[in-house]
């Protein structure tokens, strides 16, 4: 898994900032994004292998959001995270273009299993 | 403070009053998942500097001090939360309670800051210098006054100030959502309903529109 590089989505700054500082303990580069205008400028900028996306976010909505990855970079694979009960709450299906979902509260090596999965796949 | 009046069981429902409810609900739990995810991911990285400590990479105090900084503001970021639902919860015990409006909209307009945030937008609370006590249900006050912020929010763009004053007028007490014109087409604050339901306690309801902005406006009569 080394070598891999992620970026993750969500409004939740020591959120999100914690968890990049144990995936680099793991051996995964990651980068943080607090909303999707913030996403979108960083995946302009730099070159990731998985984006791992909340679908609540401030401003541009999470669904909002990978469209706009998906149509940009169509081959990176997006995993989504929700903090409801089940995904049925959030949505009917699973939106297309997004390769996998978790549960907030994220268990760290589930994600990093869903991160091979989902750049494996690809 | 609320505290009991009245012997009557049940509160007054206003239609859609289980959604707001849930509205609210979900917004507060998804919210505490944030935080409970905070402490969890927190505890897993004291469990990797630990391991990391075994093998030889030592852990500073400083790096400790941050870490029970974090783990000390999640908790309290917690409970605040816990407080405010249970408070907003409390507000459906009984139809007449006796309570402070500037309480009433200081809980509602934390209660809506997530949403706030969500939807990219500043809710401002001016509350009045003094207490302004009413009887009356909370929960239906809140309702009402909710459906008018959720109004302002649906057509407010990005970094819009929407504002939520409280005030004294003569024998009475008032509320006040100020925030961006609503188009008569995009009206969906049922007027007639929220003033026909807040009439059992006294109160009134009313919405103006300028050039500049859309008031929806309440009031309440003090308890005498």
């Amino acid at each position: 898994m080394a070598g891999l590089k992620a970026l993750l989505i969500d409004d939740e700054e020591e959120l999100v900032s914690t968890l990049v500082e144990r995936l680099g303990y793991r051996g995964i580069t990651a980068a943080f994004a607090l909303d999707g205008y913030e996403a979108l400028h960083k995946l302009r900028e730099d070159k990731f292998d998985v984006v791992v996306l909340d679908l609540k976010m401030p401003g541009m909505d999470g669904v909002e959001i990978l469209r706009r990855i998906n149509s940009t970079y169509p081959d990176l694979p997006v995993l989504l995270i929700t903090g409801h009960g089940s995904l049925a709450n959030e949505m009917e299906d699973m939106p297309e273009g997004a390769h996998d979902y978790l549960m907030k509260p994220v268990d760290l090596e589930t994600l990093i299993a869903k991160m091979q999965e989902a750049v494996a796949a690809k | 403070m609320i505290s009991d009046s009245s012997s009557r069981p049940e509160p007054p429902i206003m239609p859609d009053g289980l959604a707001f409810f849930g509205r609210i609900s979900a917004s507060v739990s998804h919210e505490l998942n944030n935080v409970i995810s905070i402490i969890d991911q927190t505890a897993g990285l004291l469990e990797d500097l630990l391991a990391g400590a075994e093998r030889g990479r030592p852990i500073t105090n400083d790096r400790l001090e941050s870490i029970v900084h974090s783990l000390q503001k999640q908790t309290q970021r917690g409970l605040t939360i816990i407080k405010r639902l249970n408070t907003f919860a409390h507000g459906t015990d009984s139809p007449r309670l006796e309570f402070d409006i500037n309480d009433a909209m200081t809980n509602l307009g934390d209660l809506c800051q997530r949403l706030a945030g969500l939807k990219r937008v500043t809710l401002q609370l001016h509350l009045n210098d003094s207490p302004l006590t009413v009887v009356g249900s909370p929960f239906a006050v809140q309702q009402a006054v909710f459906g008018a912020i959720m109004q302002s929010f649906a057509v407010a763009e990005r970094d819009a100030t929407i504002a939520l004053t409280t005030g004294s007028i003569d024998n009475g007490s008032s509320i006040e959502v100020s925030g961006p014109v609503v188009p008569a087409d995009q009206m969906e604050f049922d007027i007639a309903t929220v003033t026909a339901f807040i009439a059992d306690m006294g109160g009134n309801a009313g919405v103006t529109t300028d050039s500049e902005q859309t008031v929806f406006s309440f009031t309440f009569p003090l308890k005498t």
